[in-house]
């Protein structure tokens, strides 16, 4: 046997001291990853272990001027299975769908899906979650959540708008507001193994949700209950396609009631109403929604579920649509309240005035009619506001001037947004200065050949009449904390001068003439001091035949508190705006006015 | 001129036992969620480990008590039993986790690879310290021919042993040469033949690939599950037992990647402090082959010198990503009943060794 000799001792020190280094140098190694690059690496491993659910915050309600919640908060169970951690399958896959009343099928197939966490059902009652949770059915989990309701489902569905599957405004105040009524979620964070169980002793980090704040805004459940029924009732007598009612405080702006009915039901924002149905599929008649024959043809049902992508988004956009705001229109004679305004302030017209006419009257080469073919004969100007007769008005506009008319639509605000608290306000859209000859300057002093939106004339009417102040129209009044207290008061500035006092007392003089005497006279009330302005205007294109007649009031006439305005698109039969649409501002002013405290006079 | 016989190395017995406790303790804190989570009982993995533990222990006194030189006649049968065994392995052997490793004797399942190592050390210690000197230039041909057909054998199915086994003769043959330069051209040699290997197969070059990028491949979710959990223990660690990457993120925590979750629990301090408990067990090993009365001696205190300190660097060089992913264990800390049986039997015989000094 070999002796151990000196050089296989050097060959072993230098095999341990190559040990040696090899291990300094992982130890160095080592040391780079857990100091150096520990930050990163560990960023990265939390990441793979925490969990963060996230906790719905309850969105603040929408409350009507006296109180009464328009949209509140309901508690609703999201249904989950934790894969990882079910026992019995079988028994999860019966109960869930016996409680959920979902096809066994559906439920198996989530159930069996190897998944960290798969939801089998949102917005579950709470009593049917509190009946699954009483199972105590092992990876079976119920979490509660918030579900926006709103109590009277389609009440002022265009104005409230609604929320979304994570409760986030999707149209109307709601969105306007989000800021205010979404909250803050809260968050859970919690530890998970590989499997997504969370870890039990190694606590969680709860961030508590805030909730949102509640929203007061001006409208008034009462009347805006009434102005529904009342233009539900015009647009069925009228089998009209819409009628839009709007009533506001000419003094300060708050709306009292904005309506565009067909309204559609907020608590299910995403069905159909038959009058949105495309055309083609809504038959000619157009009003009675699918006849059918028709809908036999091409569309099968009435609720717009076979429509699909593109098609059903547009008619439910459609059926969102705000009409007040959203979209302009001709206004029509009621616009010649703007005229008269200017023409009063301008001093270009006063009330005894003398005119003449004819039923016509000639501009440049073309021949203007009035709507009265004989003529009104002569006339002062109190009679020609109180005949809506448009050489009357023509006049008036041609003793402006193109200048002096545009400088008073710019001053009264018509160029401007109202700024009323809605999303989506749609601009006036209004001929270019240099484009407007002597003609369009008499078809835009009658109110024709351009559009403005119900809102808009409304702000005008009540700036011209609260004493020539421009008034900025708005719901949101105030927001509150949960427990009520006040956390802030919105301010609509007083706006800026538009017309003198003066002349806004005369207007208040003239549009009561019309109700008193006039083509408003259907607006009368007795006892009561009614202004108003009747309108009629013919659609683009006029050879289909289809009218828009409105009618703006307001009361009482010496010192306005209300005003309201109401829009009849499309009426059958007779269309003229002081038969139809008077009447109807009428009823709603008998009913408010007393209600709104406002005294007859003796 | 036989040495006297005196007290075996207390120094590395002690080492040994605290290993073997430390690594009691740590396999514990790693396998109690996979032992819960696959066999419902936490203790499943340190139950077994215990087991084979206290056979290893037993081995050990055993072996440190026998003179290790009755060992020279058995160290040739001993390598063919070993041949056999992982013969049979192949035949009739049990795959877990699709390798064909394990014997299976009733109960009781055994890895052959695991016993080869220590039957190679005593066929080269024996062989080496019995050949001719001067013919010794041609004895690294020979040596390397006699230790083939093990490393074919193992290498079927465990690479990774194979590459030890390998090694261990490597350095072994280096220690019975008083030459370097030869050493230097097997060093290059081998380096050109693992080039050509690597690149033969496509999926040995993917595996380079997911060396550098980890994070680009799917394969790479075990080193990058490691490397998080060494990157999230810092410099002390979120203390014993609270690993959050051995509760499934890090696959079989207690296997290979065992040393990446002693970084996350212990930190930079614990992590290094085990490294040199190795590197005094190392110097141990060093201490008594330099110190053995014959070359014999020499060789197997060398050998095991060597099998612990390839198990250790390429252990933890693979576990910091160091090197490509390949899966070799840590000696007497992770999970293995055959491992750890045959670890505390080459302890047992580096101690019979030191039991003879040449002083």
């Amino acid at each position: 046997m070999q002796k151990t000799r000196p050089f296989h001792r050097r060959k072993i020190v230098v095999i341990f001291l190559g040990c040696m280094l090899a291990l300094l140098f992982l130890g160095g190694r080592l040391a780079q990853l857990m100091i150096v690059e520990s930050e990163h690496y560990a960023t990265l491993a939390e990441d793979l272990h925490e969990r963060e659910r996230s906790i719905k915050a309850a969105r603040g309600r929408i409350l009507d001027r006296n109180g009464t919640v328009l949209a509140d908060n309901r508690t609703v169970c999201t249904v989950s299975v934790i894969h990882s951690q079910l026992e019995d399958p079988e028994r999860v896959i019966e109960v869930l769908a016996k409680e959920l009343e979902l096809p066994e099928e559906t439920v198996r197939k989530r159930v069996e899906k190897v998944s960290s966490i798969e939801r089998v059902r949102q917005n579950v009652d709470k009593e049917t979650g509190d009946r699954i949770r009483n199972y105590k059915l092992a990876g079976v989990k119920v979490d509660e959540d918030y579900r926006r309701y709103y109590p009277f489902g389609s009440m002022a569905s265009k104005v409230l708008g609604f929320t979304g599957g994570d409760n986030q405004g999707i149209i109307g105040l709601e969105v306007e507001y989000e800021e205010e009524l979404s909250g803050t979620p809260g968050k859970i964070l919690t530890l998970t193994d590989a499997r997504g169980v969370e870890l039990a002793d190694t606590g969680e980090s709860r961030q508590e949700p805030i909730p949102g704040n509640d929203l007061v805004i001006s409208l008034d459940y009462n009347i805006q209950k009434y102005a529904e029924q009342a233009a539900y009732q015009v647009m069925e007598q009228k089998q009209a396609d819409s009628v839009s009612i709007l009533i506001m405080n000419p003094k300060n702006g708050e709306i009292y009631a904005m309506t565009n009915v067909p309204e559609f039901d907020l608590n299910d924002p995403y069905t159909l109403l038959p009058q949105y149905l495309p055309q083609e599929a809504a038959g000619i008649s157009g009003t009675d929604g699918v006849t059918a024959e028709t809908a036999g043809a091409q569309l099968p049902a009435a609720s717009g579920s076979t429509l699909t992508g593109e098609a059903l988004q547009d008619a439910l956009n459609r059926m969102w649509r705000n009409g007040c705001i959203n979209d302009t229109y001709e206004p029509g004679s009621t616009f010649k309240i703007i005229t008269a305004s200017a023409g009063l302030e301008a001093g270009v017209v006063s009330l005894n005035d003398g005119f003449s006419c004819p039923g016509f009257k000639i501009v440049e080469d073309r021949r203007i009619r009035c709507h009265k073919v004989g003529g009104h004969g002569a006339e002062t100007f109190v009679q020609g506001i109180q005949n809506s007769c448009n050489p009357v008005f023509i006049e008036v506009g041609l003793r402006l001037g193109v200048d002096r008319y545009f400088s008073y639509f710019d001053q009264f605000g018509l160029n401007e947004k109202t700024g009323i608290d809605l999303p989506g306000e749609a601009a006036t859209i209004m001929h270019k200065k240099e484009n407007v000859g002597q003609v369009e300057l008499a078809t835009i002093s009658f109110g024709q050949s351009f559009q403005i939106t119900p809102v808009q004339l409304a702000a005008t009417v009540s700036s011209i009449i609260n004493g020539g102040t421009r008034v900025t129209p708005h719901f949101g009044v105030s927001v509150h904390a949960g427990d009520g207290a006040l956390v802030d008061v919105y301010q609509y500035d007083d706006g800026k001068r538009i017309l003198s006092e003066k002349t806004s007392e005369t207007m208040r003089y003239l549009l009561e003439q019309v109700v008193d005497g006039g083509s408003g006279k259907n607006a009368y009330i007795e006892g009561y001091r009614i202004g108003g302005k009747t309108a009629t205007s013919e659609t683009l294109p006029r050879s289909a035949n289809k009218y828009i007649s409105s009618f703006i009031g307001f009361a009482p006439a010496d010192d306005p508190q209300v005003l309201g305005l109401c829009i009849i698109n499309n009426p059958q039969g007779v269309y003229y705006g002081g038969t139809i649409a008077a009447p109807v501002i009428r009823g709603m002013f008998e009913n408010i006015l007393p209600y709104l405290g406002i005294e007859k006079n003796g | 001129m036989r040495a006297k016989q005196g007290k075996p190395d207390g120094f590395l017995l002690a080492a040994v036992l605290f290993l073997t406790v430390f690594g009691m303790v740590v396999l514990y804190s790693m396998s109690a969620y996979n032992g819960r989570v696959r066999f419902g009982d936490s203790a499943y993995y340190f139950k077994k480990q215990l087991f084979a533990l206290a056979l290893g222990l037993a081995a050990m006194y055993g072996v440190s008590c026998m003179d290790y030189h009755a060992l020279l006649k058995l160290s040739v049968p001993a390598y063919l039993v070993s041949l056999a065994l992982s013969g049979a392995v192949l035949l009739f052997g049990d795959a877990y986790n699709g390798s064909r490793r394990w014997l299976s004797i009733g109960p009781l399942s055994f890895q052959p690879a695991e016993y080869a190592k220590p039957a190679v050390i005593l066929l080269l210690a024996g062989f080496v310290s019995r050949m001719d000197r001067k013919r010794s230039g041609r004895m690294i041909a020979a040596v390397m021919l006699m230790v083939l057909p093990i490393v074919g054998l193992v290498g079927t199915n465990n690479l990774s042993t194979a590459v030890i086994i390998l090694g261990i003769a490597v350095l072994m043959i280096f220690i019975s040469n008083p030459r370097y330069l030869p050493f230097l051209w097997i060093l290059l040699a081998g380096s050109g033949f693992l080039g050509i290997f690597l690149s033969l197969e496509s999926y040995r070059l993917e595996r380079l690939a997911i060396w550098r990028n980890p994070e680009l491949y799917e394969k790479g979710f075990q080193t990058l599950q490691g490397l998080y959990a060494i990157g999230s223990g810092g410099l002390f660690g979120r203390g014993l037992g609270n690993s959050l990457q051995k509760l499934g993120f890090v696959p079989e925590a207690q296997n290979d990647m065992i040393f990446s979750v002693i970084c996350e629990e212990l930190g930079l301090f614990g992590a290094l402090l085990l490294m040199l408990l190795f590197l005094l067990l190392l110097w141990r090993f060093m201490v008594i082959a330099t110190h053995a009365p014959d070359l014999f001696g020499s060789l197997i205190a060398a050998g095991i010198m060597g099998h612990i300190a390839i198990q250790v660097i390429l252990n933890i060089a693979v576990v910091t990503n160091t090197i490509p992913n390949t899966g070799i264990t840590l000696p007497f800390i992770s999970y293995g009943g055959t491992s750890v049986l045959f670890l505390l039997s080459e302890m047992g015989l580096a101690l019979s060794v030191s039991r003879y000094s040449r002083t």
